[in-house]
């Protein structure tokens, strides 16, 4: 068997990227090309980035990257970021898009779903000379899979296609976007392969695209541990537990599919049973507004810290400020914040509506919907520091276990039996 | 020779229902879930009844009837004995028929089936003592052998069961304590002058209570006159034969289906073919044969695990904690006198409680090893945790 060559089509790469997609990539190539599998990772516009591992292309420019400036200054750089955002609805991001180009921004004159099929052709410009010597083509969620397609016609070279997340996670199972789940369900027939990130996204793949089950194969994510960093204006914060009082976390968008509501609701029931406990919600979103007038309207306000937007940096103190990290998502395809806080020593509850409840065990588990239970699991936590130890050093040596290595053999099995 | 000596432990712990923080100070009830979960324990203790006390006491009695050389020994804890009383008393007269034929033996234990003798000595022999006295009042019997809870072993427990006036005590036949010796022979603990010791057959017990059903074993399917064949090699390397062993392998952790009642209908038929085979309930073995040496365990042996040791019930912090706090506040909850709160704290020793917080089987792909109600060994906890802490409100104990 000789050494596989993939073209991998992605949105984001870090450090510029929003979200659990562009840290995933990242991962899974890296552990990729360790397992000596050639990897070529296709981006839809040339940014600058520092990778010396991992070959970049831009469909926007054909060559390879020399890394030069970018042309945002920082400020922009943020916005563009939140606007870029894959897990936006439409809506949203119609709404940060102006929210960018009121500030000064220029250079995305178009919609999502416009940039998503641009890239597409932007890579039906690319010469099948530049596609040939690749024997595999793998694109990521629906951002790149007009794209993945594309390539596939040109070359006839097998496509396999990776969901991260589906429509129906976004939108918290209502209101589908339509053209977003054409461009889904069209690439995962069009493609040889579907890979799904979890045992429940391959359910939804296969009861709402109609994708056979043996045309899908399950690959966890990999956790990447994250070095320790000083966190900024959270570094404060640490002032809370030198007074005893208990730090809860959330940590991601605030979005409807991350259940952000049922923390809150689940905090004051926490409250009715120990003042001595703050809150914490990290992250921005469609729902901010409504989550904070939720807060106040419950009486819980001064429990309550927003923190809004917040940096991979200051994500590692997060972590270390908190007692316990809730995740109380109502569908998340996987969700890597849990193996993160797992990493840093700090105990998780995950709903068991998520992919990563089913690569980990040593997590407390409760119904995104039960948040007397999501209460009663914080209160044991806070107050048994028996169940937060051992949480801790059990979670701890599982998620070690939980690699990208151990994803990228599976996916090169997979390339094995295709191409 | 040899002899069969066939023992049956037989348990039910009371399972903690799921017991919220919200539940503490409002409901003091710990036990009794009567919803569609595992830890109802009406609901398992009828099941459990039809398909296992109840048909394997109709083949026991049945072989005790056909079979005049048949014996076999068996332990019911108090717990058990006390739901079978109050939810399943037909069942319970099932087990007074075998006992009644004056050919099954019954053993001493700890009415909770807890761990005390480690933890505290008053309270382990206040819990020996109700055992002794429910199984007089319900059999009519006094046991003269003591079978510890999970067969936690250890060289002053023998001492103790002499002083007790026991004849016998039994425990893991466990290489690395035995070394070149045989577990088919009766010996002597390290300590005592008198009381015999009765090892375990480990490898023919669990070819029985593990491997029956297992289609991977080499030596699947296990047929009765197979297994004769096996007691049959014993003849002349050993005297005895001891198969200690859940009495939940029959029709529970080995269904029906995998015919392990047709091969308890067979088996004793297919030992005795052979003259030299008999059967004997455990005193007989302890009258029967002499000592061949001292046994010295000075550290805990169970029956349980690779490991043969304790790690199972107090391998993790949440277990240590547990056990400590429980037996910290003996004191002041025996000083209430208080007989329903004394009762629910005994209950909260039942052992079954901690194993069930034990984390070291608990991993993806692993999950199987892990027998418990609870979906985690952390629920686990904090149902118990959340109970003691009532528990103690009621106390008065901070």
């Amino acid at each position: 068997m000789s050494a596989k060559k993939v073209l991998m089509f992605g949105w984001e790469y870090p450090p510029h990227h929003s979200g659990g997609l562009g840290v995933a990539c990242k991962g899974m190539a890296h552990a990729l090309i360790d397992n000596d599998v050639h990897v070529c990772f296709m981006l839809p516009k040339k940014v600058t980035i520092h990778e010396p591992k991992v070959t970049l292309k831009f469909a926007d420019e054909k060559v390879v990257s020399n890394p030069s400036t970018t042309t945002l200054i920082p400020h922009l750089e943020i916005l563009a970021r939140e606007f870029q955002n894959p897990y936006l609805s439409s809506v949203e991001y119609e709404k940060r898009l102006s929210i960018f180009i009121k500030a000064g921004g220029k250079i995305v004159p178009r919609t999502l779903l416009q940039q998503v099929d641009h890239y597409a052709t932007l890579v039906k410009s690319l010469s099948q000379e530049e596609l040939a010597e690749y024997d595999v083509i793998h694109a990521h969620d629906w951002l790149c899979f007009p794209a993945g397609v594309a390539a596939k016609k040109i070359t006839g070279k097998p496509l396999v296609v990776h969901v991260h997340a589906t429509e129906f996670d976004r939108c918290g199972g209502n209101h589908v976007n339509q053209a977003v789940y054409d461009r889904e369900r069209e690439g995962m027939h069009a493609a040889d392969h579907v890979i799904t990130v979890s045992e429940l996204t391959k359910n939804i793949v296969v009861n709402k695209y109609g994708i056979h089950p043996d045309k899908i194969t399950v690959v966890h994510n990999g956790n990447t541990p994250s070095q320790p960093s000083s966190g900024g204006r959270f570094d404060k914060l640490q002032q809370l537990k030198k007074d005893g009082k208990k730090v809860v976390l959330f940590a991601g968008r605030i979005t409807i599919q991350k259940g952000v509501d049922y923390f809150i609701h689940a905090a004051k029931k926490v409250l009715e049973y120990n003042k001595n406990v703050y809150f914490i919600v990290a992250g921005s979103g469609d729902m901010e507004q409504q989550i904070i007038t939720l807060a106040a309207n419950l009486g819980i306000s001064s429990n309550f810290l927003f923190t809004g937007y917040y940096t991979l940096d200051e994500q590692a103190s997060l972590f270390t400020l908190a007692d316990v990290v809730v995740m109380p998502s109502v569908s998340e395809p996987f969700g890597i914040i849990p193996l993160e806080s797992m990493s840093n020593g700090t105990p998780v509850i995950v709903s068991k509506q998520s992919g990563v409840a089913e690569v980990i065990s040593h997590a407390l588990k409760v119904d995104f919907w039960d948040t007397d239970e999501t209460a009663n699991k914080i209160l044991a936590v806070l107050t048994h520091p028996v169940l937060k130890e051992t949480l801790q050093r059990e979670g701890l040596r599982q998620v070690g276990g939980i690699t990208w290595d151990k994803a990228a053999k599976k996916m090169k099995a997979l390339y094995q039996t295709i191409a | 020779m040899p002899s069969i000596a066939l023992y049956l432990k037989t348990h039910q712990p009371f399972r903690i229902k799921h017991y919220r923080a919200f539940d503490v100070g409002y409901d003091h009830e710990y036990f009794n879930d009567a919803g569609e979960g595992n830890t109802n324990n009406v609901k398992i203790l009828k099941k459990i009844c039809e398909k296992s006390y109840k048909p394997t006491n109709k083949i026991l009695l049945d072989l005790l009837k056909k079979n005049p050389e048949f014996t076999f020994s068996i332990s019911l804890s108090g717990t058990l004995l006390e739901q079978l009383e109050k939810y399943a008393p037909a069942t319970l007269e099932t087990f007074k028929k075998l006992v009644d034929t004056g050919r099954v033996e019954v053993l001493g234990e700890t009415y909770y089936h807890s761990l005390a003798f480690y933890y505290s000595l008053t309270e382990f022999e206040a819990q020996v003592k109700m055992q002794n006295k429910v199984l007089k009042r319900i059999f009519g019997v006094t046991p003269k052998v003591f079978s510890n809870t999970e067969l936690a072993y250890r060289n002053d427990l023998a001492k103790w069961a002499e002083d007790n006036s026991y004849k016998g005590i039994i425990a893991e036949g466990w290489d690395p304590i035995l070394g070149w010796r045989s577990s088919n022979f009766v010996y002597q603990p390290t300590g005592t002058k008198k009381i015999k010791l009765l090892l375990k057959n480990y490898r023919m017990s669990d070819d029985i209570a593990f491997r029956f059903s297992n289609k991977g074993w080499s030596e699947w399917p296990l047929t009765a006159d197979k297994f004769a064949q096996w007691v049959n090699s014993v003849n002349g390397n050993g005297e005895t034969i001891n198969l200690f062993m859940d009495y939940e392998t029959f029709g529970e952790h080995q269904w029906e289906s995998t015919g392990i009642f047709e091969f308890l209908k067979h088996m004793p038929k297919e030992v005795l073919k052979n003259k030299d085979n008999g059967f004997k309930t455990l005193s007989e073995t302890c009258k029967a044969y002499d000592v061949k040496d001292t046994i010295d365990m000075p550290h805990i042996v169970t029956w349980a695990d690779t490991e043969r040791d304790l790690s199972a019930w107090t391998g993790n912090s949440m277990q240590q904690s547990s056990l400590s706090e429980l037996y910290r506040i003996e004191e002041k909850v025996l000083a209430t006198k208080d007989a329903k709160l004394i009762d629910d704290w005994r209950k909260l020793q039942t052992s079954d409680h901690v194993y069930y917080m034990c984390t070291k089987w608990f991993e993806d792909g692993d999950v199987h090893k892990y027998f418990s109600p609870y979906e985690s060994p952390y629920e686990a906890f904090i149902a118990f945790t959340n109970a003691l802490t009532d528990l103690k409100l009621r106390a008065n104990i901070t």
